[in-house]
């Protein structure tokens, strides 16, 4: 191998590392790429609408195995194109919890879970793994629903292009596609309107969290804030908090 | 084979039916979820006749979703009955090719000849 092709092929597998460790849609490797910012209201206003799509009332807690098995027959409308979505247990890249992409051949988009995060979203809520479990399936449905047109485009765009479209640099919460899909799952999870009809009637937030299959953590850092878009700075995958 | 997903969206749906798990159906037939969830999806090709035997038994399908899964398989796999007929591999290789575009009537004259007991 000549010195030029040893420089391509590592400059090759550098790019194809990046674009694994970037471009993916893995919470577990932190920051994601950028997509076009989102405000809090946006996304709840996206998650509501999905949940009522899905058939969920604002104050139904969700159950991880029926958002994985109804999410099979909803449709998502791209740039004038229906695609469908599939829930799956699939290899996920790296042994993330879960992993989104857009199937071209299907022409859908496959939310999938590795099979440790579904047997876990077996458990259900009344087991921590099955909370945080849920909590990833959420995530994943988030990069669907507002990222579909990113996914779509990832598909097509060059590994080079895509791997440089990141600029740490610059980096700005709010725009962090991992940071809105986890905000996305908050939401869909604990929807502002349930969350206020529960506050109304006196619960406290043990109740809450009982009542949504929650952490009592998760409730807290929902009703003071904490997980908001943009206000730490930087985005802290779920897994680390 | 995703554009053919015939099996993979009927076993699917009845597992759902039948309220059982991914987990349910890798176990009852000894695969990993990802085969089956792969299956379910139309990834990979439907289970083999024995497996999906097993399958409906563990999940409680009744026999009619029991044989329309194994034809669903059949269809899939674009599988015809060897024959050491030259007339049956004939007669089977013309319904296959016709098989889109034959009618209601005709495939109820089909299965009338074939005395499948459900036809109409």
């Amino acid at each position: 191998m000549t010195e030029n092709a040893e420089g391509r092929r590592r400059r090759a597998s550098w790019v194809a590392a990046e674009f694994e460790r970037v471009m993916v849609g893995s919470r577990s490797r932190g920051h994601g790429i950028q997509v076009p910012q989102r405000t809090k209201a946006e996304i709840e206003a996206v998650a509501a609408h999905f949940r009522k799509h899905l058939g969920f009332t604002p104050l139904e807690p969700i159950q991880g195995l029926r958002l994985f098995e109804q999410l099979n027959e909803v449709t998502i409308e791209v740039s004038g194109s229906v695609c469908g979505i599939q829930s799956g247990v699939i290899e996920t890249t790296n042994n993330a919890e879960g992993e989104t992409y857009f199937d071209e051949e299907s022409h859908a988009f496959v939310a999938g879970l590795s099979s440790q995060t579904y047997l876990a979203l077996e458990r259900g809520s009344s087991d921590r793994h099955g909370r945080h479990a849920l909590d990833t399936l959420g995530h994943e449905v988030g990069h669907v629903a507002l990222h579909a047109r990113e996914l779509v485009e990832m598909q097509r765009i060059p590994h080079l292009r895509a791997a440089l479209a990141r600029n740490p640099g610059r980096y700005i919460p709010a725009r962090d596609s991992e940071a809105q899909a986890d905000y996305f799952s908050t939401c869909l999870i604990m929807p502002q309107a349930g969350l206020a009809l529960m506050l109304q009637a006196g619960h406290q937030a043990r109740d809450i969290a009982d009542h949504f299959g929650v952490d009592p953590l998760a409730v807290s850092r929902r009703l003071t804030g904490r997980r908001e878009l943009g206000t730490d700075g930087r985005h802290r995958p779920t897994s680390e908090i | 084979m995703a554009t053919n997903n015939v099996f993979g969206d009927m076993l699917r749906r009845l597992r759902v039916k039948y309220n059982k798990r991914l987990s349910d159906a890798a176990a009852s037939i000894n695969v990993s979820l990802v085969h089956v969830s792969d299956v379910e999806r139309g990834k990979r090709n439907p289970f083999r006749s024995d497996q999906i035997g097993l399958l409906g038994i563990e999940l409680g399908f009744s026999n009619s979703e029991l044989r329309e899964l194994k034809e669903a398989a059949m269809m899939v796999r674009g599988t015809v009955i060897e024959s050491t007929r030259p007339a049956q591999a004939k007669a089977a290789y013309s319904l296959a090719r016709m098989w889109d575009s034959l009618t209601d009537q005709q495939l109820n004259e089909i299965r009338r000849v074939v005395r499948d007991e459900e036809s109409e």
